[in-house]
């Protein structure tokens, strides 16, 4: 069963401070991604995979091209769609996880692991107690999980984004880097997190510079390139 | 769904155009922030759309729970009573929308009366979970917010904004002019409870920062114009007009 | 020698002031502007009453002036002599013989009839003066019904002194429509506004306005369901009549401080005390 499916993808960013340089990312980037598998983004740095899976998940707006995803049974387009619709799909149908947590002012990190949880309108406790349980998976001391990331070490607060990344169950997990700059028992506990989603069905697409991670995880590849400067 | 929409409004002071031919829609449940620096437009759109300033041409929609209807329509009154038990506002100086010789709890009750209610007890009662929820000792209940802090004076301007739980609050600024940390505390409090109650909010900031942390989508003016919308976090990763990227790159990395 | 026209005031005067009542009758409670004379005595001495009254008074009329319920104060008396010497009417202090009654903070122990007129004196016309000095303000609440912020002033008084501490002109509701003042008489008057079957009407000479309660109008003062109107009554007798359920006035009644409470209606008070030869 397709989850998401991409074609003629096309990005680039005008930096109009810059005397208006345009710099091509994208274009006609596409892929296919199926209920259950993962697909690894490869390719050399400057080649697009961060931007690309932005774009998915609508983060980026794309110049061109097609997002289909499977939401609430049907596909539906992502690009150009209302920000309403888009945060819909968000909610419910494509998570992302980054290894950067935007840390918010006082909410402890029990309550930004829970936060999604909240929005999809699962009640307060339930939804508390789904993200301990997440939060011990990624082993986030039980005295951290009710104080404000905000002064955790760097590693915590990655763990803190993935424990959020991976509560919501979402159908499709976009992953940039997820286990950047883990240590190996932390590596290990992601890696058995991914692999529960994709058992239950989820379709993954990642950024994973560690081959032992995507070998570990992913069963296809995508591999992009820079684009060459064109005149 | 659209609960409220402005329609190609534009308001003009003397000769100067603080807002052409603006149209915005806010649905349901949705949190808009508008930016933009001093004379954007922005407080000018907020004002027109709730109703304290007439456009020059165009009109102001509502949804009042039979489809889209103008809010002038029904005349002073109706707008009133949309003002008063479907909307909410949110000034940047507490002391102006309180009545600070009205104790605490007199200033959270007051919606409630104005809305009808006649029962001291409950109107009471209220207050005191009003001021709780809003972190404020209820055991202050009628002490005079003259001895309040900028920021409890905030917090008791939301609270007695929100004690009907309104469809539609608009805020102007609502942490201008407090503390980093204060208003840290403003904007988690109004996050988790524009959350809770579904309400929708239209905000007007300069600040990216408070844009980021509780917009669902972010509307960009400059001279008047709406020159940028869509998701939050889109307009502010993915910049497209030259006025937003400068906006974004101004900013500070937190 | 007629010095002065029919009860004072030129009929020119009388029929401006004739056509704001009629216009206060046909809209109960709301506040009609009208062009208020200069009059031989000053504002606060009762002025606008003193007009309503030459205005509805005919050569027929009886008429009886009080002032805190008291027929022999200087005002009441004063009053009283100006209109006998410029219209020749009857004058009584008897509250049934009397066809117009003009009165001052009071609204006689005895019930009205059907018929009768009372004239309020009136110093502040606007409930709302003390929420917002502004009259266009007052006037948008007023045509808006936009009176919950004064339940916010009973509210600040329950918290405060666990009741409303308004002991008069404590605002009421009429006709489930206008904000009214019934004028400083004492909040336990206030009942008698309600379903009375008597014209009443209320003349405010310094601010130039005038109202109206028709005959049988709900009038409801302000108050929460769980803190209900509750006027204050001194608890004693009155040591002249005995009545228990009269106002009464508090006297230091000898130079020991002593006090006792007399009935602040002194025409119930003397009819009283002759039924039972007190």
């Amino acid at each position: 069963m397709i989850a998401l499916e991409a074609s003629g993808i096309a990005k680039s960013f005008v930096l109009h401070l810059q005397r208006g340089v345009r710099l091509g990312v994208l274009r006609d980037a596409g892929l296919t991604l199926r209920a259950g598998e993962c697909v690894a983004l490869t390719g050399p740095s400057g080649a697009g995979k961060s931007t690309l899976l932005r774009a998915l998940y609508g983060n980026y707006r794309a110049d061109a091209g097609s997002i289909r995803v499977r939401h609430r049974g049907a596909m539906v387009e992502l690009a150009g769609a209302p920000a309403a619709h888009v945060i819909e799909i968000r909610r419910e149908t494509i998570g992302h996880v980054s290894q950067f947590l935007r840390a918010m002012p006082r909410v402890p990190a029990r309550d930004i692991v829970a936060a999604p949880l909240l929005e999809r309108g699962m009640d307060e406790a339930a939804a508390r107690a789904r993200a301990e349980a997440m939060l011990d998976a990624l082993g986030i001391p039980k005295a951290l999980h009710t104080l404000p990331p905000v002064t955790f070490s760097g590693g915590e607060q990655q763990r803190v984004n993935l424990a959020r990344g991976f509560a919501g169950d979402w159908p499709i997990l976009l992953l940039d880097e997820p286990t950047a700059s883990l240590d190996a028992a932390n590596r290990d506990r992601v890696i058995a997190l991914m692999r529960a989603a994709r058992s239950r069905g989820a379709a993954l697409l990642g950024i994973f510079h560690d081959p032992l991670v995507r070998d570990a995880i992913a069963d296809a590849e995508l591999r992009l390139e820079p684009l060459k400067e064109q005149a | 769904m659209t609960l409220m929409a402005a329609e190609r409004v534009t308001r003009r002071f003397g000769a100067v155009a603080a807002l052409e031919d603006v149209s915005l829609a806010i649905g349901r449940r949705e949190i808009v922030a508008i930016v933009g620096e001093s004379g954007s437009g922005k407080s000018t759109l907020l004002n027109v759309m709730s109703g304290r300033l007439a456009p020059d041409a165009g009109r102001v929609m509502y949804d009042s729970g039979a489809g889209l209807a103008p809010i002038a329509a029904g005349g002073e009154a109706a707008l009133l009573d949309l003002q008063r038990r479907r909307w909410g506002f949110v000034a940047q100086e507490p002391r102006l929308a309180l009545r600070m010789n009205v104790s605490a709890g007199g200033n959270i009750g007051e919606r409630l009366m104005v809305a009808g209610a006649r029962n001291y007890g409950a109107i009471r009662a209220a207050a005191a979970r009003w001021l709780e929820t809003v972190e404020i000792d209820p055991a202050r209940i009628d002490e005079l917010p003259r001895g309040f802090s900028g920021g409890m004076l905030q917090r008791l301007q939301i609270a007695a904004t929100l004690v009907t739980e309104p469809e539609l609050v608009f805020m102007d600024e609502p942490t201008g002019g407090l503390d980093v940390s204060v208003q840290a505390r403003i904007l988690d409090l109004v996050r988790g409870l524009v959350r809770r109650l579904g309400v929708a909010v239209l905000l007007v900031t300069h600040d990216i920062g408070v844009a980021r942390l509780l917009a669902d989508r972010i509307v960009v003016m400059r001279q008047g114009r709406i020159v940028e919308t869509g998701l939050a976090d889109q307009v502010l990763d993915d910049p497209q007009h030259e006025y937003t990227q400068l906006l974004v790159a101004s900013v500070l990395p937190a | 020698m007629q010095l002065y026209n029919f009860a004072y005031l030129d009929e020119h005067t009388k029929r401006m002031i004739r056509r704001a009542i009629l216009k206060a009758v046909a809209i109960p409670g709301h506040q009609i502007p009208f062009a208020s004379r200069e009059m031989p005595l000053p504002y606060g001495w009762g002025t606008g009453g003193i007009q309503v009254t030459a205005a509805i008074l005919g050569p027929d009329d009886v008429l009886k002036v009080i002032d805190q319920g008291a027929d022999d104060t200087t005002n009441a008396v004063s009053i009283r002599r100006f209109f006998a010497r410029t219209s020749s009417i009857r004058t009584t202090t008897r509250t049934p013989e009397a066809s117009v009654i003009q009165t001052r903070h009071r609204i006689p122990e005895t019930a009205l009839r059907a018929g009768q007129i009372i004239v309020y004196q009136v110093p502040i016309p606007e409930p709302l003066y003390r929420l917002t000095p502004s009259r266009a303000d007052a006037a948008r609440m007023h045509a808006l019904a936009d009176y919950g912020a004064m339940h916010v002033r009973l509210y600040e008084d329950i918290a405060r002194h666990g009741r409303v501490a308004l002991a008069y002109d404590y605002p009421v509701m009429v006709n489930g429509r206008y904000l009214m003042s019934p004028s400083p008489i004492p909040a336990y008057d206030n009942p008698k506004l309600h379903m009375n079957p008597a014209l009443q009407l209320f003349g405010a000479g310094r601010e130039k306005r005038l109202y109206a309660l028709p005959p049988y109008t709900e009038v409801r003062p302000l108050d929460f369901e769980d803190h209900p109107f509750d006027p204050h009554r001194a608890d004693a007798a009155c040591a002249l009549c005995g009545a228990a359920d009269t106002y009464l006035d508090e006297l230091i009644a000898d130079d020991t401080g002593r006090r006792r409470f007399i009935c602040s209606d002194t025409d119930s008070c003397d009819s009283r005390r002759e039924e039972t030869g007190a």
